[in-house]
């Protein structure tokens, strides 16, 4: 390349601005050209959402909604599987594993992290090997255990096992072994428990990699697909994405006004989210992705 | 999210060594572990032993628990000698090696690009992450418009810049796994460029400054400063990347149903099939266990290989 | 007449059923079992369609007529909502009765003893047994032991777009044209933006009939029947003729058997399809189009041609049911006096009892002379020589069809040519039998 041919003392200050323009105008360029192409699938949706059934599949292409229609929004809000609903459900869910994944997490990970017990290594282990089985192998056994236990068909087949996760043990068992010992060592001295060190010194310290983890938790539960999939009938219990396939087949093929404005209503909630607290989102994919 | 799984980094399975302390027997730590492994034990562990159980059987689930005939191993030596399924693993070698390496590569170049100073930086940053948290379905929806041959806005451009006969996309045995490759890469890699992005910041700048002083370009400071750094980071997006996209089927499912023919049925949407289309549950539990064992030792030896090449600062 | 007026009042939800429905209901088929029945009975049913196009004004009529409440639950005709409803019927979920809407599935179901025995009512029942006995294709696994009722006709016939016709200059076919007419009109249809036809019947099953795809006693496949390259080779013929409407579009938009857009865009002149898909037409909101639609009979293509494997969404009753009487009240509820609210659905009944201008008002809707050529449909749908079959093989039929139906997108889109697609499937297929034996 010829800018690394060139040695620092043989240019002037001037072609290395120069230079440095013209290189991040290029990359300014192509980063936009790209982020245009990785946009498209959105605004195909959003004006496929404004589109009549009828002018999706239809020559000339138009790129422009015309006439606009609303009625696929209108359908998914307040047609016979109002997308409220199925929000509701959505929130329910979330809300419920992120809480009951935070304290079932927190506690194991606090074990793992900073307690001795015999066996402490064979168990994590056993939990790490379970991250790599197919999932779907999965789906049979705990749909007879929940149909066994009662819970098939109900929102707890989706809650009760995301508050028990391996992942969130992880995630919080690298961060509290990040915080040093003699914080809680100390407190035992004077006589506190595991559980007051556990509660009023680990978990408070600990509150940026347990916003992660929520953070993560209602992301992933609000788009899980393939357990209400298989776990849910009663059209009144699904969450977002699997009623959004309710829009998809409603009529037995694609019903694209249905399934775009679903899918747009579907997403502006994460999107929210994701706007809102950027900065933590990110912080959390980080933390997921790397130490500390 | 275009495979659902859920990542954690490798560094963290490193045991810590038990401290040495002689302490007597408590209960505490057991009670602290207790809920999460019960629940472990009840919604992972129980249902895998099942699964284990189910592999050396002949089961259709309506016949219920009494309709289990046991045939000892005869799912393995099916699965082992089925070449649907040996199609099915090779259809999925090809879809993770060629969506996951791209995917990686790209968010790396994505992260350089987004690392300087340039306006609009957290709307691009928002615009390439969006993908990662979209549910599959919307995405397959709206994909499946995308690649309508005829009245798709893709076929529509590429008919616009002169391409005369643009792919068929999902309507073709040819084209259809790479129309699934496409997508997976456009819903990974902001994921990997904001972990990419992350790993870019804790570089220490004084590499930089004293390569600056030895004459190194902005290649030749790539190759030899932050690909080497960020290893550890590459191979942790390698290897949860392989894990996860080996193991999604819903997307499959969403849209092509396998096909055409047979030309985009993974192992993990065959096993699926079997399971739930021709209610084959023994047959699919064992299936499944040969696709673990396989994945577990290609993790195994990865595991050693980045032992010896991954660059770790410490 | 009053009868279908009050019905889809309710159904559009201004209000509720009329007096004269109801009234008909209880002076009928209830007045006599109605006093056996327990008070409090709550009966868990599980069907295909979605409860608000019909089940659930069916229901709610046959509570205020009997007093046993119907709780529908709507699952999915597909293959996890099938194995949903599987898992209930052997777990611990109650279900009381259900529906079935393959052959293959069915006979799975009764075969694992997952339906109710109701060959005593139906012996017990004048009205029943006599059209059970009269009726063809009634699905048994052992001759007079019935688990499972049709309540629906699915015969096929051709939806055609009066306008494209006219604009040709060409007559709408009638009862009596052959097959040989129906390739030629589609191509003088077709002219590169339209197409002729959506896709041609499947002649060699129709042919055929019962088991067509299976040799005589079931031990192997028997695609290597001429019929099948013959079909096939004509649709692919078709296609690369542009007088079929192209496969990759139904691949694209995950058509198959639900073409409507294209017939409704005007983009397909004739269309074989059945009873159901006549709400989209109805549907004036999302398909709004201009044109009439009109019927014609399938073509005739061979002596004693089969129509479909046409009565359809059997009936059963759940096994493990606590109340069989009451089981066996809806049953008969829904093949009689409760039909009427399945009309708007597309369901023609199975046991007609209704008179023919309501099933035609019913399914035609409050548009009917707007929309269609009501003449035609009737003697289309009504064609008293259509005649159905049911399979009692079902060997491997899920693999199968799973088969087929992948190799057969590959045929169309041009992959294969009919050779290579009979040898693969013939060779497929009886791999498939021969291990499922």
């Amino acid at each position: 390349m010829s800018i690394s041919a060139i040695t620092p003392s043989g240019r002037s200050m001037k072609s290395v601005k120069r230079q440095r323009m013209v290189r991040w105008l290029i990359v300014f360029l192509v980063l936009w050209l790209i982020a245009l192409l990785f946009v498209l699938p959105f605004y195909w949706m959003a004006i496929s959402s404004l589109k009549r059934d009828i002018d999706v599949f239809r020559l000339p292409i138009r790129w422009w909604p015309d006439p606009i229609s609303t009625y696929g929004f209108e359908r998914v809000w307040t047609g016979p599987h109002p997308i409220t609903k199925f929000m509701g459900n959505s929130l329910l869910v979330a809300g419920s594993r992120v809480f009951g994944e935070v304290l079932t997490a927190s506690l194991a990970a606090y074990a793992f992290a900073r307690m001795e017990f015999k066996g402490r290594n064979v168990i994590f282990v056993l939990y790490l090997a379970t991250m790599i089985i197919p999932h779907q192998m999965l789906l049979v056994p705990r749909f007879i255990l929940y149909q066994a236990i009662g819970i098939h068909d109900t929102l707890w087949a989706l809650i009760l096992p995301g508050m028990f996760t391996v992942f969130g043990t992880f995630l919080l068992r690298q961060f509290f072994m990040g915080i040093p010992l003699d914080l809680t060592d100390a407190a035992k001295i004077d006589g506190a428990s595991e559980l007051q060190c556990y509660w009023q010194i680990v978990m408070p310290l600990a509150k940026p990699a347990i916003a992660s983890l929520m953070i993560l938790a209602f992301v992933w539960s609000w788009n899980d697909y393939e357990t209400p999939l298989v776990m849910l009938t009663t059209e009144s219990r699904f969450t977002i994405p699997i009623g959004l396939t309710r829009y998809m087949d409603e009529g037995g093929g694609i019903s694209p006004s249905l399934a775009m404005a679903g899918a747009v209503s579907s997403i502006v909630p994460v999107m929210v989210i994701f706007l809102l607290l950027q900065r933590q989102f990110i912080q959390a994919l980080t933390r997921s992705g790397l130490k500390g | 999210m275009i495979d659902g799984q859920q990542r954690t980094h490798p560094d963290w399975v490193e045991l810590e060594p038990p401290r040495k302390s002689r302490k007597r027997f408590s209960w505490t730590p057991y009670l602290f572990i207790a809920p999460n492994l019960l629940g472990f034990a009840a919604f992972t562990l129980l249902p895998l032993i099942f699964a284990l159980v189910v592999s050396f059987a002949d089961w259709d689930v309506i016949s219920g628990m009494k309709g289990i005939t046991w045939v000892g191993l005869e799912n393995f030596r099916d699965g082992f000698s089925d070449p649907t399924f040996w199609k099915a693993m090779r259809i999925t070698a090809i879809y993770v090696l060629g969506s996951i390496p791209l995917t990686v590569v790209l968010g790396l170049l994505l992260a350089v690009g987004l690392n300087g100073p340039s306006p609009g930086r957290g709307i691009l940053r928002l615009i390439f992450f969006i993908p990662y948290i979209v549910n599959a379905v919307a995405i397959s929806a709206t994909w499946i418009l995308l690649y309508h041959p005829r009245y798709g806005p893709i076929n529509a451009i590429l008919r616009w810049i002169g391409v005369d006969r643009p792919p068929l996309w999902l309507a073709s045995s040819d084209w259809a796994l790479p129309a699934l490759i496409i997508m997976a890469i456009w819903g990974g890699v902001g994921y990997n460029a904001i972990i990419f992005l992350a790993a870019l910041q804790t570089l220490p700048e004084d590499l930089y400054e004293a390569s600056d002083l030895d004459g190194a370009g902005v290649i030749e400071k790539f190759r030899s400063i932050t690909v080497p750094l960020l290893s550890p980071t590459t191979f942790f997006l390698l290897i949860t990347g392989f894990i996860g996209s080996s193991q999604s089927w819903g997307m499959i499912n969403l849209m092509t149903r396998g096909g055409p023919g047979t030309s985009t049925t993974v192992a993990s949407y065959f096993i699926y099939q079997n399971a739930f289309q021709y209610y084959r549950f023994g047959y699919a539990a064992a299936l499944s266990w040969i696709m673990f064992a396989i994945v577990l030792v290609l993790m195994l030896l990865l595991w050693v290989y980045q032992r010896r090449a991954v660059f770790y600062d410490s | 007449m009053t009868t279908f007026k009050t019905t889809r009042r309710r159904l559009v939800g201004t209000g509720i059923a009329g007096a004269a429905l109801v009234g008909a209901a209880k002076s009928t088929a209830f007045a006599a079992p109605l006093l056996k029945m327990q008070d409090g009975v709550t009966l868990e049913v599980w069907g295909g369609v979605p409860a608000e196009n019909g089940p659930q004004a069916l229901v709610d009529a046959f509570t205020e007529a009997s007093g046993i409440k119907v709780n529908y639950t709507r699952y999915v005709n597909d293959d996890t909502g099938n194995t949903q409803l599987d898992t209930a019927l052997q777990g611990s979920t109650t279900v009381d009765a259900f529906f079935t809407y393959q052959v293959a599935r069915l006979a799975q179901r009764i075969n694992a003893g997952a339906a109710l025995d109701i060959s005593e009512k139906i012996a017990g029942d004048e009205q029943i047994s006599a059209w059970v006995a009269e009726t063809d294709g009634i699905f048994t696994i052992e001759d007079g032991v019935y688990h499972s009722l049709p309540t629906t006709q699915e015969m096929q016939f051709m939806f055609i777009n009066q306008k494209i016709f006219e604009d040709a200059g060409i007559d709408v076919p009638t009862a009596g044209w052959t097959l040989d007419d129906y390739v030629g009109l589609a191509g003088e249809l077709s002219d590169g933006m339209t197409f002729g036809t959506y896709a041609p019947m499947n002649t060699a099953t129709l042919t055929i009939g019962q088991n067509a795809w299976y040799n005589e006693d079931g031990s192997a496949s028997n695609f290597g029947d001429p019929l099948f390259a013959e079909h096939y080779g004509r649709h692919r013929q078709m296609v690369d003729d542009g007088i079929a409407f192209p496969w990759t579009d139904v691949i694209a938009q995950n058509l198959r058997a639900y073409a409507q857009t294209p017939f409704l865009t005007e983009q397909v002149a004739m269309w074989v399809n059945s009873p159901w898909s006549l709400r989209y037409v109805n549907d004036k909101e999302q398909y709004p189009h201009d044109f009439v639609t009109t019927f014609a009979p399938l073509p005739s293509f061979a002596d004693g041609q089969y129509n479909n494997q046409g009565i359809n969404n059997w009936m059963l009753g759940g096994a493990s049911t606590q109340y069989p009487d009451e089981v066996w009240e809806l049953i008969k509820f829904w093949l009689t006096d409760g039909a009427v609210y399945m009309l708007p659905a597309g369901k023609i009944p199975a046991l007609m009892t209704l008179d023919q201008a309501t099933v035609v008002d019913g399914m035609l809707g409050p548009n009917a002379d707007e929309l269609y050529d009501k003449a035609a449909f009737e003697a289309a749908a009504f064609d008293p020589d259509i005649r159905y079959y049911t399979d009692s093989i079902t060997t491997g039929a899920a693999e199968i069809s799973t088969l087929l139906s992948g190799l057969e997108d590959r045929l169309l889109i041009g992959e294969l040519d009919v050779d290579q697609f009979i040898s693969e499937l013939t060779e497929g297929a009886d791999g498939i039998i021969a291990a499922a034996q």
